[in-house]
């Protein structure tokens, strides 16, 4: 980038619009003190970054005699490539504004100022803050200020000295490289875990899959064909079983477990035929051991008629009895009434006989006493025993309850007889009934008694036969079953052996990625490492590049008759480094560290603008290929005067030169110095002068190329 | 063949490679009239005219340098006006393979102070040990030439290969990594696909 035009308004010490054609190989400004040089540069900074360290905050920018109480910068540059870049900034007294217009798209303050850095030096953006970066660059490279001249090389302490050159040459992109890279490493290491993390599950994988591969015994070839060993088995089993034929074929998934659950169900059913074979047989026993006590004696009609007639004897000899003592009761109580009327008539004649009288003593009447009395002395001496009239009833009744006792004892014993028959009876029918009912349980359905024993023998030897073949058949079921566990363990043997081959093969695959992606890592650790100093090395060896050059200019300006060599020395102590300027005297082999101990305050100005110049011409990445000088011929005597000026003759052959100076006479003699050579070179000079409240007067031209460049040797 | 003090004739042939190889064009001898002589030559570029001359000790340069300079001058005047930018930038430029000593210091440095008529660049037998020498006696007049630079080109991080490979670190993989943090690329992917030969 070069400088082509700058506009001014409001911008210290030009407080109305100005605008300075730029757009040459190099700019004289000539005017004394106080018109406005520094100014002009101060414009160009600040137009570019924002800020002015030196002058600290934006108000102190504003024109005291601003019209409108601002300031306004407007800088246009040119890339080698000649695309245009203009920036304008402006502070309204409260904040700035900056419009970047470039390629026909403008944008606006933060968008701009992204914009600016990436046009001018990219390098700012990785630092913290990329204007106050792109100010020290340009003000360590491009734009030495006035003030500063000397303070460059003897003002700041070696640490101070060498991070501003770090911040010139780009070295904080080595730390934002490092920076980048150990987070990438950090990345990289946690993708590497988890790859380590798959390796290691395939190789438990793998572990487990040959774990399992040693225990399958079986070759992994001998198949044997159970295809139609499985189909005649389940035609077999259609044939015996209860259970269906099977739905799979022997090679299905499912087929080993229909094969166990059917010959379950075979066992089941075999146990099932051998529990009807045991039933039968003990059936059969019982049948074959019917006890004869059961058979009954007597029939039972035969019993019962008897028992019906013992009990109508007992029943008639009942009456009989009863019929016996009603008519020995009425006997005995018309005895007894016999008696109780003969005592009550004996009482009467004993009394009467006591008071027998002429007359009745009760009722007057006379009577024949003697009569009376021997009636009633007859009646007193009457019999008064009349049981002898009720013995022979007695004795009947007697006889009577004697049959009804006997009968009754031979109803006993007939009824006895009878229950112990029905009894028996009962209990035939039960056994009968549950034989009938075990034989229908065993499916023989109602057999006559006399075929039981045959049907069950029968019956008892198809069973035993079924249960045979249903034990046969499960055999065959296990062996089938065995085969096909067999088939189904070469298969899997099969199946291990790929699956293990596949595992190794990606575990080997994953060993190598892993392996190789840590030595990869190895080698990224190795470089960040390397990066820890190397951000001052780099810094180191681009000054060691820059040396040659810094000798070639402090030659070219040649300010010291005796150390007529510079080094930038620099070094790495805890990690940062150090620059120190030194001048030597090679033939005498001195040295020094302070050149302001053996250098003049002219020939420290030499050295200050031959460092600013080589790291200048010697840095590969600068904001502008420029180099600004503001009035650096101060306190110059002649020889180091005619040197710089040299030295600057031929910088503008490098960079866009714009140079100041307070001295008319100098401005006359670097304009004449600087002038174009060559018809694509321009030199302008701008005069400043007559300052007032509207600014300076302003004269700009065109220093005249030399019409005859070779005069002599033509 | 070991190495001496250099020659007048070392110097005037040295100082004539320099300036021919910094744009000078030589001022035939005939032009020059009475100086030309072996030790003595007129080279001139767009800017400057150039007086060169070897003398063979230091003795002969002291006494006889402020000749060379009215020759010059006058040489000059015949050629130009003084409002010609040219008038003003005649630099003699006086070698000498003999040493000053004493006094004589003070004379050299005289001489350099000088810059009442043209420039005057000395340099004795005590500077001029080599070739080098010679040139870098002149380089106020010669062009400087400046690290190649662009608009955003190069970075400081292109020396960095060279500077990891001196502790033994792989060129190759640092540049990898450079080149993919330049790209935004994964940085540690594109050195692994260095390191795998992608």
């Amino acid at each position: 980038m070069r400088l082509t035009r700058l506009s001014l308004n409001g911008f210290r010490g030009f407080p109305a619009p100005e605008s300075f054609d730029l757009d040459a190989d190099a700019v004289v400004i000539v005017g004394v003190n106080g018109q406005g040089k520094t100014s002009l540069f101060d414009g160009v900074l600040w137009g570019l970054t924002g800020r002015i360290p030196r002058l600290g905050d934006d108000a102190r920018l504003v024109s005291m005699y601003s019209p409108s109480g601002e300031a306004r910068v407007q800088v246009e540059l040119r890339s080698s490539s000649g695309a245009s870049l203009t920036v304008t900034r402006s502070f309204d007294g409260g904040q700035q504004q900056l419009r970047l217009s470039q390629d026909d798209e403008t944008s606006l303050d933060e968008a701009a100022r992204v914009k600016l850095l990436e046009a001018l030096w990219p390098d700012a953006m990785h630092t913290p803050d990329g204007p106050a970066a792109l100010t020290s660059a340009l003000t360590r490279s491009v734009y030495l200020q006035q003030d500063l001249v000397r303070e460059f090389v003897e003002a700041d302490d070696e640490q101070q000295r060498f991070s501003a050159v770090s911040e010139l040459v780009g070295a904080g992109r080595v730390t934002d490289l490092s920076l980048a890279l150990e987070r990438a490493k950090t990345a990289w290491s946690r993708a590497t875990n988890v790859r380590t993390a798959d390796l290691e599950l395939a190789q438990s994988r793998l572990e487990s899959l040959e774990a399992q591969l040693s225990t399958l015994t079986l070759p992994a070839e001998g198949d044997i064909d159970v295809t139609d060993t499985w189909s005649r088995w389940w035609e077999r089993t259609g044939e015996l079983a209860e259970s269906g034929t099977a739905t799979q074929d022997a090679d299905s998934a499912e087929a080993p477990r229909l094969l166990d659950a059917a010959v379950k169900q075979i066992d089941v059913q075999r146990r099932s035929v051998e529990h009807r074979a045991g039933l039968l047989r003990e059936l059969l026993a019982e049948v074959e051991a019917q006890p004869p006590a059961l058979a009954p004696a007597v029939p039972i009609h035969e019993l019962q008629a008897a028992a019906a007639k013992a009990e109508a004897d007992v029943n008639s000899a009942r009456e009989a009895l009863e019929q016996g003592q009603a008519q020995a009761a009425e006997q005995r109580r018309i005895q007894v009434q016999l008696r109780e009327t003969q005592a009550e008539l004996r009482a009467l004649a004993e009394l009467a006989l006591r008071h027998l009288g002429d007359t009745c003593p009760i009722c007057g009447q006379a009577y024949d006493e003697a009569h009376t009395r021997h009636r009633l002395e007859e009646l007193v001496g009457g019999p008064t025993d009349h049981d002898e009239a009720t013995e022979p009833q007695t004795s009947q009744v007697s006889a009577l309850a004697a049959t009804v006792e006997e009968l009754e004892r031979h109803q006993s014993a007939t009824v006895a007889a009878l229950r112990e028959a029905e009894l028996r009876e009962r209990q035939r029918g039960q056994w009968r009934d549950e034989r009938d009912s075990r034989l229908h349980e065993l499916g023989l359905g109602p057999v006559d008694d006399i075929d039981v024993v045959a049907v069950l023998q029968q019956a008892l030897e198809n069973t035993l036969d079924l249960s045979a073949e249903l034990a046969e058949h499960r055999a065959h079921g296990e062996q089938l079953a065995l085969d096909l566990t067999r088939t189904g363990e070469r298969a899997r043997r099969r199946e291990l052996d790929h699956q293990v081959d596949t595992l190794r093969a990606e575990v080997a695959e994953l060993k190598d990625l892993v392996q190789a992606r840590e030595q990869t890592g190895e080698v990224a650790g190795g470089v960040l490492e390397g990066l820890r100093n190397a951000a001052s090395e780099v810094v180191a060896a681009q000054l060691e590049q820059t040396d040659p050059l810094l000798q070639r200019i402090y030659a070219t300006a040649d300010p010291h008759p005796s150390f007529r060599a510079v080094r930038l020395l620099t070094r790495i102590a805890r990690g940062r480094g150090r620059l120190n300027t030194a001048v030597l005297d090679p033939h005498a082999g001195l040295s020094s560290q302070s050149p302001e101990t053996v250098l003049s305050s002219s020939q420290m100005n030499a050295l200050a603008v031959s460092v600013f110049l080589a790291l200048n011409l010697g840095v590969r990445t600068l904001p502008m290929q420029a180099v600004i000088l503001d009035d650096p011929l101060q306190s110059l005597d002649d020889v180091n005067l005619l040197g710089l000026i040299d030295l600057l003759r031929r910088t503008k052959d490098q960079r866009q030169l714009l140079v100041s100076t307070h001295d008319e006479r100098f401005g006359r003699l670097l304009a004449r110095k600087l002038r174009p050579v060559q018809d694509e070179q321009r030199t302008r000079v701008i005069e400043l002068s007559g300052w007032g409240p509207g600014g300076p007067v302003i004269r700009e031209e065109d220093s005249a190329r030399d019409p005859e460049l070779l005069r002599i040797a033509a | 063949m070991a190495a001496g003090p250099l020659t007048a004739t070392d110097l005037i042939a040295a100082a004539s490679t320099s300036l021919e190889a910094g744009g000078y064009s030589r001022v035939s001898d005939d032009k020059v009239g009475g100086r030309a002589t072996a030790d003595a030559r007129l080279y001139e570029d767009p800017y400057s005219v150039v007086s060169l001359i070897v003398y063979e000790a230091w003795s002969e340069l002291a006494s006889s340098w402020t000749e060379a300079q009215a020759e010059l001058v006058e040489l000059m005047s015949a050629y130009m006006t003084s409002a010609d930018p040219k008038s003003w930038e005649g630099y003699l430029v006086l070698l000498t393979p003999g040493s000053a000593s004493g006094d004589e210091v003070q004379s050299l440095s005289s001489i350099r102070y000088d810059i009442s008529r043209v420039r005057k660049l000395v340099a004795t037998g005590d500077e001029l040990k080599q070739i080098s020498d010679v040139h870098r006696t002149l380089l106020p007049l010669l062009p400087l030439e400046a690290a190649p630079t662009g608009d955003g080109d190069g970075s400081v991080l292109d020396l960095l290969p060279s500077l990891l490979a001196s502790q033994g670190i792989d060129a190759g993989a640092v540049k990898s990594i450079i080149d993919a943090f330049a790209a935004q690329q994964p940085l540690v992917e594109s050195l692994h696909e260095y390191r795998s030969g992608a």
